[in-house]
């Protein structure tokens, strides 16, 4: 008998290296400390468009360091082992067009599914939302946009993603965020209406760019609450270039890191 | 100096981290502007790691060897600014021609400065492929 440290140790190097077909073939015989591993960091993976032309092979497993699972093979494992909801911690939904359909028009099955799913997941850490083409957060499904924005009131949730060629993105469903820390929106976003009053989130880490038209009045207030230590900025359009400035004011006595990314800079 | 970018007050900065494509798109000399009007109340100099990412495609690059020798002068600038703790980390990535980088050594060793550093170990160059492209 291996004691079970070494086998924990032997499946930990597995998921590290993201063998994750073999880490399910093992879940049969050691189902809690696999699942533990297997779905702590998932991304789904939503297809729209003509299924015939793939963007991702049907055998990968894995996308950007996460265990790529069907949401509906999920769903199935799920029925059978229901304390999974209690090992997820990061979670990544990822459109991945095949044509030029419509995210809305196309997927609604697949889309309430994960959003059934999300629903369920409450103590995820890290949350992140995908999309490979334009469109709009207006134009995804109700049921995920509504799912999304409760997981971002998760006391547990400390770090978001949104990118990369979503737009309109309302910057208010991150107000209140108490624990969020880290925050990436390489997406266009939308301001809300009001003022904020919110003293929430606290960042430590801001990552933005400036693909669409960028109005920061919103997430200069939160830096207001002088907690943010590293800055990253990518800039689109050098007549961008000037929005960095409020920004690094706003955190000038905390900001110890400044990333700028210039490459999509056009001066000329 | 645009007047966005005048006396900066960041007095715990520590790190900058920068990325620059150089081929497709153009180089911002207004990053030297914006780099000068950092006001440094701490005094500590800052770690720089600059990201030079040469990118140009084989498709282009018969034709672009036209336009060598490319000015690096705004990178020199930015790599000779009195604001920097030794040693800089230089990572020059690369995608589709090696020319655009045998420029750059070329023009790095033309520079006295560039060249000094280089010599006393206060540049590092580090070349390598760009991380997620081909």
């Amino acid at each position: 008998m291996i004691p079970t440290e070494i086998v924990d140790h032997i499946f930990s190097f597995l998921h590290s290296n993201q063998e994750y077909t073999t880490l399910k073939k093992c879940s049969v015989v050691f189902p809690h400390i696999i699942h533990r591993l297997l779905y702590s960091q998932i991304s789904f993976s939503i297809r729209f468009g003509n299924v015939n032309s793939h963007s991702l092979p049907d055998e990968t497993t894995y996308y950007e360091g996460t265990y790529l699972v069907d949401p509906t093979e999920f769903s199935l494992v799920l029925n059978d082992h229901p304390h999974i909801v209690n090992y997820v911690r990061g979670v990544r939904i990822i459109f991945i067009r095949m044509g030029s359909s419509h995210p809305y028009l196309a997927t609604l099955p697949l889309v309430s599914l994960v959003a059934s799913i999300l629903s369920n997941l409450s103590r995820i850490e890290s949350i992140a939302l995908i999309a490979p083409c334009t469109c709009s957060w207006s134009a995804l499904h109700p049921e995920l946009c509504t799912a999304f924005r409760n997981c971002l009131q998760l006391p547990s949730i400390k770090a978001v993603d949104i990118g990369s060629y979503l737009d309109n993105f309302p910057l208010t469903a991150l107000e209140d965020c108490t624990n969020l820390r880290g925050l990436q929106l390489y997406c266009g976003f939308s301001e809300g209406e009001g003022i904020s009053t919110s003293p929430y989130p606290r960042l430590r880490s801001l990552r933005v760019d400036t693909s669409t038209e960028p109005n920061f009045t919103r997430i200069i207030s939160w830096l207001k609450s002088n907690t943010l230590h590293t800055l990253s900025f990518r800039v689109a359009q050098f007549r961008h270039f000037s929005k960095i400035r409020p920004l690094i004011e706003a955190c000038s006595h905390t900001l110890v890191v400044l990333d700028l990314d210039l490459g999509f800079c056009e001066l000329l | 100096m645009p007047p966005a970018f005048q006396d900066l007050q960041v007095s715990l900065l520590e790190h900058l981290i920068l990325y620059s494509h150089v081929g497709a798109t153009c180089y911002p000399s207004c990053l030297v502007l914006f780099l000068r009007s950092i006001k440094h109340t701490s005094l500590s100099p800052l770690y720089l790691t600059f990201h030079l990412v040469l990118c140009i495609s084989q498709r282009v690059a018969s034709n672009f060897k036209l336009l060598l020798s490319l000015d690096w002068s705004d990178v020199a600038a930015v790599l000779v600014l009195p604001i920097f703790r030794y040693p800089i980390e230089l990572h020059v990535g690369q995608w589709g021609t090696t020319a655009l980088f045998v420029d750059l050594v070329s023009s790095f060793e033309q520079n006295s400065d560039i060249k000094r550093l280089l010599g006393d170990g206060k540049l590092r160059l580090i070349h390598g492929p760009i991380k997620g492209l081909p």
